[in-house]
């Protein structure tokens, strides 16, 4: 296609007036109008890219000049058990989420497509605390789930039972977040769910109940592989958003108990704001991205040879 | 269809419906429990209380914080819409050398998660002297990949002769964009601007930690925060705070539903 267009445009030669000042001026247009976002995008993402990196092989601390220190806040990190624990939480912590997701997205994304009496109120309650700030959430569960308080845990209390202290048990807390953190935002991609459901032709299914299929039949062979494309979004924005989630972990947990909450992003923050290591928190940022590049390659591995597109 | 199964499936949309619903219905009905209420009811108050509402108000400078988020958050959504459209418009119309690398390099920046740059993008905020003013909270946001990826597909399938016939009578490209392109394409430009609106409505750690020296532009989930830790035994007038912040956003979701749902459904468009 493109050589045809060069070879039409080389026999049209010479063109009529539409001369070189005219080129030049539609180039200088499209870089004058890229201009303003490519600024921002190389204050903002790559030269902090460059500088992260760079940042990781010192000892910055926000006080004095940053100093070389070569490899040791990466060897550091090898010896550091918070570390270690935060790489084994943050695991357990995005498969969760992301599996719950994407079951649950789907099986929502189905219902929201239902036609029923009750289809508005069903669509507007699953999305509405995606519209609900990382704080506000965090400060509701926060109480929801503290034992006093906590409705759940008023009613196991009248009942004679003691009620758990679900945010301050090794055992439950990181649960806990979960939870928090699935109900927040499982309305998002049960919502890319319903366009991708709504973007499936009727004709296929129709087709497949005219040659006897059951409706568990055509969802099962027909609905849900069409879906696929969806399904890898759907795990996709859940898994690198999963990694993004330590607000929550910040208001609610503070990493702890012992530990058990304390997430990579957040042992990041920590170690930056609360304790001003800056290289240690850069080496950290570092691994965060190796880790997340990894994701997006195998996404897009996968993507390309799984997935079926209509 | 049987009636029984029409039931059935409303029944189940009710339950999953109040699931959804019942920590925030907790939440209001909370804010208006007294001091003894909170430990002994599990949810209706025995009296109610609209003074947590008051005292909340008045303990921390809400009305002040939300006036900054307001102004913050449509700054940056003005600002995103604007770089957007620039730059979404040149790569879908414009021939010019280097279009791929650009495109690549606008497309790569949506692989790199903010968080991963807080350390760097701190220091240049610290070293360009932004750190505790209005301009960390909004420059560093005024350009999204998104937003130029959405805007270069919806101008790429608006009708080129719109652009043709314009310029035959003699309009300017900004004259394009502004007259023609953009009025066209108003369902997209819309959805980035509730997306980018309640992103930056809703932004915590940057904000956070940008305006630890400045009260008085804190965004309204920073103040939030502070007013945690300040607050966070007083949990009716803890749960008030958390149900002033949070009622905006909810009100204009609970009367344009299904503007919000579209625009999200929208940002996963295959490319």
């Amino acid at each position: 296609m493109q050589a045809l267009q060069n070879a039409a445009s080389l026999r049209q030669q010479p063109r009529p007036k539409q001369g070189i000042s005219q080129r030049f001026n539609t180039m200088f247009t499209a870089y004058g109008f890229l201009l303003p976002a490519l600024a921002i995008f190389v204050t903002f993402t790559y030269y902090p890219l460059l500088q992260v990196f760079y940042l990781s092989f010192t000892d910055a601390d926000m006080i004095s000049p940053p100093q070389l220190i070569g490899t040791e806040n990466y060897q550091l990190l090898t010896k550091d058990p918070a570390f270690l624990n935060s790489l084994k939480v943050t695991t357990i912590f995005s498969l969760a989420t992301t599996v719950l997701e994407v079951i649950l997205g789907m099986a929502l994304g189905f219902l929201m497509n239902t036609k029923m009496r009750v289809q508005g109120l069903v669509r507007g309650a699953v999305f509405a605390p995606v519209v609900v700030s990382v704080t506000a959430t965090a400060i509701l569960w926060l109480y929801f789930l503290n034992p006093n308080v906590g409705p759940f845990n008023l009613l196991l209390n009248s009942l004679g039972l003691l009620a758990p202290n679900w945010l301050e048990q090794t055992s439950s807390a990181l649960a806990a977040v979960i939870l928090t953190n699935v109900w927040k935002s499982v309305g998002f991609a049960a919502v890319l769910y319903l366009a991708g459901l709504q973007a499936i032709p009727e004709q296929l299914r129709e087709a497949a109940q005219v040659d006897g299929a059951n409706t568990w039949q055509v969802t099962r062979f027909i609905t849900i592989p069409l879906l696929s494309p969806t399904t890898a979004l759907v795990f996709f924005i859940s898994l690198v958003g999963s990694f993004q989630a330590y607000g929550l972990v910040l208001l609610m947990t503070r990493g702890g108990p012992a530990g058990s909450t304390n997430m990579l992003a957040y042992y990041l923050y920590e170690n930056a704001f609360r304790f001003f290591d800056m290289g240690y928190a850069a080496a950290i940022s570092i691994v965060l991205f190796i880790v997340l590049v990894v994701i997006s390659v195998l996404q897009f591995k996968l993507t390309e040879s799984k997935v079926h597109y209509q | 269809m049987t009636a029984r199964a029409n039931i059935g499936k409303n029944v189940l949309g009710v339950v999953v419906a109040s699931l959804f619903l019942f920590p925030l219905a907790w939440l209001l009905l909370t804010s208006f429990k007294d001091a003894q209420d909170i430990f002994t009811q599990p949810f209706l108050p025995t009296n109610l209380r609209p003074g947590n509402y008051v005292e909340a108000w008045n303990a921390a400078p809400f009305g002040r914080y939300m006036l900054n988020s307001l102004f913050v958050s449509s700054t940056i959504t003005f600002l995103v819409l604007l770089t957007s459209c620039l730059a979404g418009f040149a790569l879908a119309l414009r021939q010019f050398p280097g279009k791929r690398i650009i495109f690549a390099f606008i497309l790569g920046t949506l692989m790199i998660p903010f968080d991963v740059l807080l350390v760097p993008n701190y220091v240049t905020a610290h070293r360009l002297g932004l750190l505790n003013t209005y301009a960390a909270l909004i420059v560093p946001f005024i350009a999204s990949g998104f937003g130029i990826f959405l805007m270069r597909q919806a101008f790429k399938q608006t009708p080129v002769e719109l652009e043709e016939a314009a310029r035959i009578d003699g309009a300017s490209p900004l004259r394009v964009l502004f007259s023609i392109f953009i009025p066209v394409n108003l369902a997209p430009i819309s959805a980035l601007a509730v997306l980018t609106f309640l992103g930056a409505w809703n932004a915590l750690v940057w904000p956070l930690i940008v305006t630890t020296r400045n009260e008085a532009i804190r965004p309204v989930q920073v103040g939030l925060t502070a007013f945690l830790s300040q607050e966070g035994s007083n949990i009716p007038l803890m749960l008030a705070a958390t149900a002033i912040v949070i009622s905006p956003v909810l009100i204009i979701y609970a009367f344009s539903q299904k503007w919000f749902i579209k625009s999200a459904a929208s940002s996963g468009l295959k490319g």
